[in-house]
């Protein structure tokens, strides 16, 4: 799988190009906000953005490569992508095509894909040596946090290692997913998103995605029967 | 995160939409109700629920685990960088010898007292708030306060700098992870300890092994590595006298092992690189031909490390995170347990609250998850330790994805070790899978008790640890799966091998402890554990029977002697078996006998055994081999009563006169009547003598209960047999046909008469019979050789009945008495249920108000519990109480209404079980007396005939539901007489029904049908006569058949009365 067509899911897209017949204008809780921030100012800007905090960063913790924890901050992160929502605001007033929340995410992502770029960029094929994800880019996000649970800590190469090899199978059937479907299944569960919010974000209709969702939860319904139960 | 948009949706699938949603919100709750809840109460959406919610829950488990996760990996991830400072306190740092997500560990020097130590220097961000660095520095102030030969000693504890550290002694050796692994890579190039199969499973041999990893690994091997309480290994003398190689090794959380062997020089450790032939002119590099020496060294290691956590629990310290990483193996032969309790010190709140991800999860157990552990959560981590050391595999794979998702699949059991290696010394595997049993109290109590069961393998005396593990686990498993009754004859099988080869080691232990004498004490607190053992082998193997074959009905309950359990309050829907699980489970009456003989002390044993032969007897009768179902029961009363000497107990009485009931119930099914109510009698005794040597107001429920069962079996007539009493005036509809026995009724109902025509039937002769030799002058003869009741001119109904009669009336009018007044305390259905069938009984002196209250009873109880098959076949077989034999034609039409009530039931309950012959038997002799009754019918129909043709359409549609009715219980009885070919009556009934049937076309002048039913018939007897040459009644039979001339077409004559 490219780095190509990794980049192409979840934040990949432009969020700005989103324009999609099953977004919900009428939904009185966007028309809520949208009103908050047409009248409310800075203040509502950062009342708005304190709201969807919690989510974005659990985004950022969830995507963030393995090797930049510890040397980079969500917090300086979201901190940043604060910034920039606040001045891009109105940008996005002018022709909201998406929650506040979905356009945040989008901006977040951004921010931490710049982050990941200017961190792992040139060396990341050695860099990845190290944390035995070598044949994975950033991008891979989803693949890495979900076989990673598999892992205790994973801070000594050796062990890291053997739950690697562990993971194999996991991966494997992660990788043998679609990946339209992985990334439903990380942005239903990881992110906690509603069906709706993940539809905006993948742009798809809602109807669409709960249909991913639903194959993919029986994918990995599949995955676990191959698990040889013994009791 | 719901959507109300589309939680208000119309559509299903959007129902399931929010549905998911509001399940996986509960589940992040950590509220979420089970799956099966949710597809209870969304029974459209069921089959959707159950495929995807566990995916859910799981994703959701997941995420749970991996936030903590990467919330501590967060946490602890800003390390020390390489020697940020060169001395803290007293000590200076020599150099870095592992790290960790806690932190590093340093080799130190104390200048103060030029000593070398272990610093480890925490993490800056693990200890962020004020209260993490008192509870650090309160476990690291306990941990000091240990002092035992395998725990390494903390000297101290301090701050420099914002760094937090605490100081330990150096350990020259081998963290046990790194031996493992080195262990794993001498099996991969060809161990003889280790199958071909056993899979190293580490195969990053990226990672270079410290020579005291591999030297550990090669004494372990050779079983030269030695344990504190065997001589010190010359090897490790040796390699001690040149300076060691400083491979030293402190743990930081997980196996901080990267980084001595990486090449820095240090300068101590290179004057005098040691002597690379030490280990192996001592131990050879390859693979000497060891026998159990590795085992043993095994058992040495874990043993030293179960006595120091048993120091430590007894100074009420958890260590919370034993595993391989954090014991040391060191160049003496010692183990050393490290860092204890500082799992516990740095843990964060919001960590510890998502379930305590400090410890490696892999040897958590599992109430560890739940954030309970105590000492024996250290008990188990041990286990699994040990366990890898045996298999050199982790005891869960975390390929298995299950496994670390959930703490359900956590509790599931690991592979025996000894599937993995055979050679591996079965009573390690014991102490092995004793130790991480899932269930705390399963577990060894006390890292005492474990080293002590260690030290007994290594002595070769007989450890005390059981495999329990299977019986436990086939105990809830039975638990969990009520509908164990659907499980085939195989599976059956095995669970019964399973009983056998468990129990097979309490004999084996039992005939070991004869020959040990000398060793009574320690054999004494033995056997009290392999005892418990077997009682939990007999308790599992009770429920199998249990569920395998319950009661048949409440009116027999079973009232086992220790069953305090559920099983019995509960109703349950009468599960039945088939004659083969029948067959497999009588064999296992002979292992019970064995394991008896084996031990005749055992009272429980005795208990079981007799138990066992009681169920034996239940299931037999249940499915109608009586003979079987006889000797069984007599077995389980003999055991019974020998119990009962020793010790009488209200319960055993009880047994015994259930049995005697049953038995009675049985001889009768059998027509042995005299001996059959000689055993209710001897019920009636046993409960009689228990009654009278006791207050009365002891007797039980229970007892009383029986003694009025009694009561209605002594009095109940052979069905229709007691024609001393015509029910009412003859010929009248309803008048009762009598209801069967409990047992099968093969004399159901209208007992085989040769003819329909011969109103009287052979009943009246058995009855006389009965009493007459109840008094014992008649010798008990078998009823296959013997039937008592001849051609049926030859009966004649006396009135010499009477009296006893009366006071069978009376027996039950107390019955119903004893009865009353138990339900008006207890209601239970089991006392409506034989109230019902007392009225029933006294309806047969043709008191309909007490039938009517019979069906008034039966019909509540069919409401109640409708899943209980009994109740509908007691309430089909009383609406079937018409004698239509009796029935004048003009009442015909009157009989067949009831009668149709009563097949209906008698269908549905024979569809249930179709395999039970009591409810075949039923429905052939509903259909047979339903086509009698049409017959009857049609018969009334000659006084029309004389306008010929004009009402001959009714006549024949009766003529055409007669024939109906008699072909399915010609087909019926037909399959009853191939299950049973040896049982007289039911061929006979047989012949009879076809006889009936034979009848029909005679009607319709339908000369080749009768002839050839009629051929059928006649052969069906011959056929039994050549095998049973003595039955003469059968002979009579016959004869009278061939007799018979065929009736003339379209008589139509009317029965004899």
């Amino acid at each position: 799988m490219s780095d190509e067509r990794r980049a192409a899911h979840s934040g990949g897209l432009p969020w700005n190009v989103m324009i999609h017949e099953n977004q919900q204008h009428e939904d009185p809780q966007i028309e809520a906000q949208l009103d908050l921030l047409r009248h409310g100012g800075d203040q509502a800007v950062a009342d708005l953005f304190q709201q969807v905090r919690p989510q974005l960063e659990r985004m950022v913790n969830f995507r963030m490569d393995r090797r930049l924890v510890g040397r980079v901050d969500a917090a300086d992160i979201l901190q940043e992508a604060y910034l920039e929502v606040a001045r891009r605001v109105n940008e996005y007033l002018q022709s909201p095509t998406c929650s506040f929340f979905v356009w945040a995410r989008q901006i977040t992502w951004q921010r931490l894909l710049t982050v990941h770029r200017a961190q792992l960029g040139a060396q990341k094929r050695d860099a990845g040596r190290e944390v035995h994800c070598g044949q994975l880019g950033p991008m891979d996000a989803t693949s890495i946090s979900l076989a990673s649970m598999l892992v205790g800590d994973a801070t000594s190469p050796s062990q890291a290692a053997m739950r690697n090899e562990r993971a194999d199978r996991l991966r494997a059937a992660l990788e043998s997913m679609e990946l339209l479907d992985r990334e439903v299944l990380a942005l239903r569960h990881f992110e906690q998103l509603s069906n709706q919010d993940v539809s905006a974000v993948l742009q798809i209709s809602k109807t669409a995605a709960s249909n991913r969702y639903v194959r993919a939860l029986d994918r990995l319904r599949e995955l676990l029967q191959e698990v040889p139960e013994q009791s | 995160m719901n959507e109300p948009q589309e939680t208000d949706s119309p559509t299903a699938g959007t129902d399931f939409d929010a549905l998911v949603e509001e399940f996986t919100a509960s589940c992040r709750r950590g509220s979420a109700g089970s799956v099966e809840e949710y597809a209870q109460r969304f029974p459209a959406l069921a089959d959707k629920i159950r495929r995807l919610f566990p995916s859910i829950a799981m994703m959701e488990q997941l995420v749970e685990r991996e936030s903590a996760e990467r919330r501590y990996t967060l946490s602890h991830s800003g390390r020390p960088s390489q020697l940020p400072i060169e001395r803290i306190g007293d000590y200076r740092l020599v150099r870095e010898i592992g790290r960790g997500g806690m932190g590093v560990v340093y080799e130190a020097a104390q200048e103060s007292l030029g000593r070398r130590v272990a610093v480890k220097v925490l993490a800056q961000q693990a200890l962020l708030a004020d209260k993490h660095i008192q509870r650090f520095h309160r476990e690291a102030r306990t941990a000091a306060s240990l002092h035992h030969t395998n725990i390494v000693p903390v000297f101290g504890v301090g701050e420099h700098d914002g760094y937090h550290y605490y100081v330990m002694q150096l350990i020259h050796g081998a963290g046990l992870d790194e031996v493992l692994r080195a262990l794993r890579a001498m099996a991969a190039t060809g161990g003889q300890l280790w199958h071909s199969s056993t899979q190293p499973q580490d195969a990053d041999s990226t990672q270079p092994l410290s020579d005291q990893a591999q030297r550990v690994a090669q004494a372990l091997q050779s079983g030269t590595f030695a344990g504190s309480d065997s001589t010190v290994a010359d090897v490790w003398h040796k390699a001690d006298t040149a300076p060691v190689r400083d491979a030293t090794l402190h743990t930081t959380g997980n196996a901080a092992n990267d980084s001595p062997t990486k090449g820095e020089a240090l300068p101590h450790a290179l004057e005098g690189e040691p002597e690379d032939g030490v280990a192996t002119t001592e131990t050879s590099p390859t693979f000497p031909g060891v026998g159990t020496s590795y085992w043993h060294s095994v058992a040495r290691i874990a043993l030293q490390v179960a006595g120091g956590l048993q120091y430590a629990h007894q100074h009420g310290k958890l260590h919370r995170d034993v595993k391989p990483a954090n014991l040391l193996l060191d160049t003496q032969g010692v183990t050393w347990v490290a860092d204890f309790g500082l799992a516990k010190a740095i843990e964060q709140d919001d960590v510890s609250r998502t379930g305590d991800v400090v410890g490696t999860l892999r040897y958590m157990a599992p109430e560890q998850f739940a954030g309970e552990p105590d000492h024996r959560s250290d008990i188990y981590s041990l286990g699994l330790t040990l366990y890898e050391l045996l298999t050199l595999q982790p005891a869960y794979e975390t390929t298995s994805l299950a496994h670390l998702l959930s703490d359900h699949a956590r509790r599931r059991r690991v592979d025996p070790p000894r599937l993995l290696n055979p050679k591996i010394p079965v009573d390690l595997e014991t102490i092995t899978l004793k130790a991480i049993e899932s269930e705390p109290d399963q577990r060894y109590q006390s890292a005492g008790a474990l080293a002590a069961d260690l030290r007994r393998f290594l002595n070769d005396e007989p450890i005390l640890a059981r495999s329990t593990t299977t019986w436990t686990r086939l105990r809830k498993w039975c638990r969990r799966n009520p509908a164990v009754a659907s499980l085939s004859g195989l599976a059956a099988g095995l669970l019964i091998l399973v009983a056998i080869s468990t129990s097979w080691g309490y004999w084996r232990t039992t005939a070991a402890l004869q020959r040990e004498s000398q060793e009574r004490e320690r054999a004494l607190g033995e056997q009290e554990k392999a005892e418990r053992t077997l009682s939990i082998s007999l308790e599992a193997l009770d429920k199998v029977y249990t569920r395998l074959a319950p009661q048949r009905m409440p009116s027999s309950a079973v009232i086992t002697l220790d069953d305090e359990d559920d099983d019995q309050a509960e109703v349950l829907p009468q599960p039945v078996v088939s004659q083969e699980t029948a067959a497999l489970l009588e064999d296992l009456l002979d292992f019970y006998d064995r394991l008896a003989a084996s031990d005749s002390q055992n009272v429980q044993l005795k208990q079981e055994s007799a138990k066992a032969n009681r169920r034996i007897g239940d299931i037999q009768q249940r499915l109608g081999n009586f003979q079987r179902a006889e000797s069984a029961y007599r077995l389980a009363i003999q055991k019974f009563e020998e119990l009962r000497r020793s010790a009488a107990a209200p319960a055993l009485t009880l047994q015994i006169a259930q049995i005697h009931n049953e038995l009675g119930t049985v001889l009768r099914s059998r027509q042995l009547h005299r001996e059959s109510q000689s055993a209710f009698a001897s019920a009636m005794s046993v409960l009689a003598e228990y009654r009278d040597s006791q207050d009365f107001s002891a007797v039980t429920d229970d007892l009383k209960f029986e003694l009025a069962r009694t009561l209605y079996l002594r009095s109940q007539r052979k069905p229709g047999q007691d024609p001393g009493q015509p029910p009412g005036p003859p010929g009248r509809p309803g008048g009762p046909e009598g209801p069967p026995p409990p047992g099968w009724s093969v004399e159901h109902g209208d007992q085989p008469p040769p003819d329909r025509h011969a109103v009287r039937s052979p009943r009246g002769d058995d009855s006389a019979r009965r009493e007459s030799h109840g008094r014992g002058d008649r010798q008990p003869k078998d009823w296959r050789h013997d039937r008592p009741p001849g051609p049926p001119h030859e009966r004649h109904p006396t009135k010499r009945h009477a009296p006893e009669h009366g006071r069978s009336r009376d027996a039950i009018k107390s019955a119903i008495e004893i009865l009353t007044e138990l339900s008006e305390r207890h209601p239970n259905p089991k006392y409506t249920y034989m109230l019902a069938l007392c009225h029933r009984e006294l309806s047969r002196d043709g008191h309909s108000i007490e039938a009517h209250q019979a069906v008034q009873l039966l019909e509540q109880l069919c409401q109640d519990y409708p899943d209980i098959a009994d109740y509908k076949h007691e309430l089909s077989e009383t609406y079937a109480m018409v004698d239509v034999r009796r029935v004048r034609p003009a009442d015909a039409a009157d009989a067949i209404e009831p009668l149709s009530e009563a097949l209906k039931l008698a269908e549905e309950v024979h569809q249930q079980h179709p395999n039970l012959p009591t409810y075949a038997q039923s429905l052939a002799h509903i259909h047979h007396k339903l086509g009698t009754a049409c017959m009857v019918s049609a018969t009334m129909m000659p006084a029309t005939r004389r306008s010929p043709d004009g009402k001959s359409a009714s006549r024949n549609k009766q003529l055409d539901r007669a024939q109906h009715h008699y072909r399915n219980a010609v087909e019926i009885q037909g399959r009853l007489t191939q299950q049973f070919p040896d049982v007289v009556v039911v061929e006979l009934w047989l012949a009879r029904m076809r006889q009936s049937l034979s009848e029909v076309y005679a009607q319709r002048g339908q000369w080749d049908q009768y002839r050839s039913v009629r051929a059928d018939a006649t052969d069906g007897l011959r056929r039994l006569l050549e095998r049973q040459p003595s039955a003469s009644f059968v002979r009579s039979h016959l004869r009278q058949l061939e007799r018979r001339p065929p009736p003339a077409p379209r008589s139509g004559a009317p029965p004899n009365r």
